[in-house]
């Protein structure tokens, strides 16, 4: 009996809140509040200039990519082709054969 | 001093003080009033243009490719570039002279020609002093790290084939427009949607990625990928080129097309440009595509027309025959055979041998007005053909009440009428195609990401019936066996075909020109099963005035690749 009543007694005291401690837990509260808005707006900063970075980096690789495919196309043009084979001495094929294909020889 | 002097002494004071206090406020309450309304749109302009960020974002254009039929990939007839253009701030220039000296081996110009350019103390703003530079141009030049030089990337066209199907492809103009050919026809699909971006930027103008923020991103254009075989475009233009040196023509054009489905594999005409290089061309009516948009009387080959519309009414057979002489009057004109000579008795496939005007004369007679204008609009004359290209022209014919008995004479050989070389080839693919007129086509799929849209072949209509088609393939397959088309024949195929040389009209409308012709060849082959039909063009030559000299070897010479390279055997 005597153990119970102490329980009651300290409940009594915890649930007690005064207009300072309102104002305490006020000024606590928002200050908790700014500092999570603080962190967070710093982060979010932090962050987009990660992101610019990486869009820089993106439009660079893509710049890179652009100017190969171009370098690419230039080479792989036709003309620079025969040019090519021009240069490494090869000719064209004047006499074409179409051998005729039996039944026979598919067969075997 | 007495004390009520020295209290009138400070009274004084702080009157004084407290009147330079409130003329100070005046004055600055006067300095707020002209700053924040008299100068408020300026300040806030001024203000907008130090936080905020609002531009417009490019699209990327659209690329135009050709498939490879063997190796089975795409290759890029037009590219996009970037290239810079150096922009230089004179007023912020510390020593125009060095900054000059400097750039000059980059640019490659003289450092005198630069100072005079860039010296200008008291301007902010100069157009860009050079244009088009590489890569590796703005490298260096950035590694110069020079106060009031800035270089601006700038997005070109960029035709790594040169020449290749220029007029195809049409070019890109300064202001990011597509003209002529596929980049003018189909600009719109290629040049995609601008995208756009508002938002606030930070003390170094750099852009804040929080805070309110709009961004509309851009939409790319479509590739567009063509009918086109690059090898065959290649060949036909080397081949081309030839002929017309070897003729000393003033000019001339390839099309080579499918007649099936009416893709055109090659399209080629002579004098080209580059357009890579289209800003140094003075002369623009280089730019227009003579085989879309130049007008011409056909000549002779326009036979095969008069006598398709003769066979599908039933009024001639291949082998009607009767006698023709050197000429035949009609109404007050004499009209003769092209080398004055009668052909006598002669069968209409051998009137189509020998290109006797004075017979087909005949055939358009049994015709009739009515008739003859009916199967002339219905393969198409008059009207353009519907190629995607930009430029296109409809052919000229005469109204038909304005049509008289001559004019229907002079029209059975391809005089009094202009046309253009796609409407004449496309109406010649119909007989090809077993009577089926089909629309030209140069875009066979327009690509967006993975997804790829095709483009399917249109048939306009039937024109002739599957029965007078194959009755003129075998006439027009006699013409280059025994006729004038026999410089046409490759050894072991089937070819049909006719020649046709037109006399040039001479500008002031009276009479045509002495001794100037154009010379033009349509033949399709293998004839039973027609896998290409070509049409081969020559203008003014002037060794030979004749399309049997000259148009027709060409076709020959072209033909002859395309069996190897459709790997077609030999069937004769």
């Amino acid at each position: 009996m005597f153990i119970r009543k102490r329980l009651i007694f300290k409940r009594k005291r915890l649930i007690k809140f005064g207009p300072i401690t309102l104002s305490f837990l006020t000024i606590i509260l928002l200050t908790i509040i700014s500092l999570f808005y603080l962190v967070q707006s710093n982060q979010i900063s932090m962050k987009a200039f990660i992101l610019r970075d990486l869009q820089n980096k993106k439009t660079e690789a893509l710049a890179e990519y652009e100017r190969l495919s171009v370098e690419a196309a230039r080479l792989k043009s036709l003309q620079k082709i025969n040019e090519g084979a021009l240069n490494l001495k090869m000719v064209k094929a004047e006499r074409i054969e179409f051998l005729p294909i039996s039944s026979s020889v598919a067969i075997k | 001093m007495n004390k009520f002097l020295q209290q009138s002494i400070i009274r004084e004071r702080i009157s004084l003080l407290v009147l330079i206090v409130i003329l100070a406020l005046i004055a600055l309450i006067g300095r707020l009033f002209e700053k924040q309304v008299l100068e408020h749109n300026y300040w806030l302009a001024q203000a907008a243009s130090q936080q905020k960020i609002e531009k417009k974002i490019p699209s990327e254009r659209g690329k135009i490719l050709v498939f490879d039929p063997y190796s089975k990939n795409y290759f890029p007839l037009a590219h996009n570039l970037t290239l810079y253009a150096l922009e230089v701030i004179p007023a912020h220039l510390s020593d125009p002279l060095k900054v000059s000296q400097k750039l000059a081996p980059i640019l490659g110009k003289d450092p005198n020609e630069i100072y005079q350019l860039i010296n200008h103390p008291d301007k902010l703003y100069l157009p860009p002093i050079a244009r088009k530079l590489t890569d590796l141009q703005a490298k260096q030049i950035k590694k110069l790290k020079l106060e009031g030089v800035k270089l601006i990337p700038e997005k070109w066209r960029y035709y790594p084939e040169g020449t290749l199907a220029a007029h195809l492809l049409g070019f890109v103009d300064a202001s990011g427009e597509g003209r002529y050919g596929i980049e003018g026809f189909y600009n719109a699909e290629l040049k995609g949607r601008w995208g756009f971006e508002k938002g606030a930027k930070d003390v170094l103008g750099r852009e804040l990625l929080v805070g309110r923020r709009f961004y509309l991103p851009p939409k790319d254009g479509r590739d567009i990928i063509l009918t086109l075989d690059h090898s065959i475009q290649f060949i036909v233009e080397e081949k081309l080129k030839k002929h017309i040196e070897m003729h000393q023509a003033e000019g001339g054009g390839v099309i080579v097309m499918d007649p099936k489905t009416g893709a055109i594999l090659a399209l080629a005409a002579y004098p080209t440009f580059d357009p890579n290089k289209f800003s140094e061309i003075t002369d623009y009516s280089i730019f227009n595509n003579p085989l879309i948009s130049k007008l011409y009387e056909p000549g002779s080959v326009f036979k095969v027309i008069t006598m398709a519309a003769a066979l599908e009414e039933n009024k001639v057979e291949p082998d009607t025959a009767r006698y023709f002489t050197a000429s035949v009057k009609v109404a007050d004109r004499i009209i003769y055979t092209s080398n004055r000579k009668a052909h006598g008795w002669e069968t209409m496939t051998e009137a189509l041998e020998t290109s006797d005007n004075v017979a087909l004369v005949w055939v358009a007679q049994q015709l009739g007005l009515d008739l003859f204008y009916k199967y002339i609009k219905k393969f198409g004359f008059g009207t353009p053909t519907g190629i995607d290209l930009e430029g296109e022209e409809g052919g000229m014919i005469k109204p038909k009440d304005q049509l008289t008995e001559v004019d229907l004479a002079t029209m059975s050989f391809g005089q009094g009428i202009a046309v253009t070389p796609i409407q004449l080839i496309t109406a010649i693919a119909a007989i090809a195609n077993e009577g089926k007129l089909v629309q030209p086509h140069v875009a066979s799929a327009l690509k967006e990401g993975d997804k790829i849209k095709k483009i399917e072949p249109k048939i306009i209509r039937e024109v002739i019936s599957k029965t007078t088609a194959q009755k003129l393939v075998s006439m027009l397959i006699s013409v280059v066996e025994k006729g004038q088309g026999i410089l046409a024949k490759v050894k072991g195929y089937k070819i049909a075909g006719k020649t046709g040389t037109a006399q040039i009209p001479r500008k002031d409308g009276g009479g045509y020109e002495e001794g100037k012709t154009i010379c033009t060849f349509v033949g399709f082959a293998p004839a039973d099963d027609p896998k290409f039909i070509i049409l081969t063009r020559i203008d003014v030559p002037k060794d030979t005035p004749w399309a049997a000299e000259t148009a027709a070897p060409l076709f020959k010479d072209i033909a002859k690749f395309l069996f190897n390279y459709y790997q077609i055997p030999p069937s004769d």
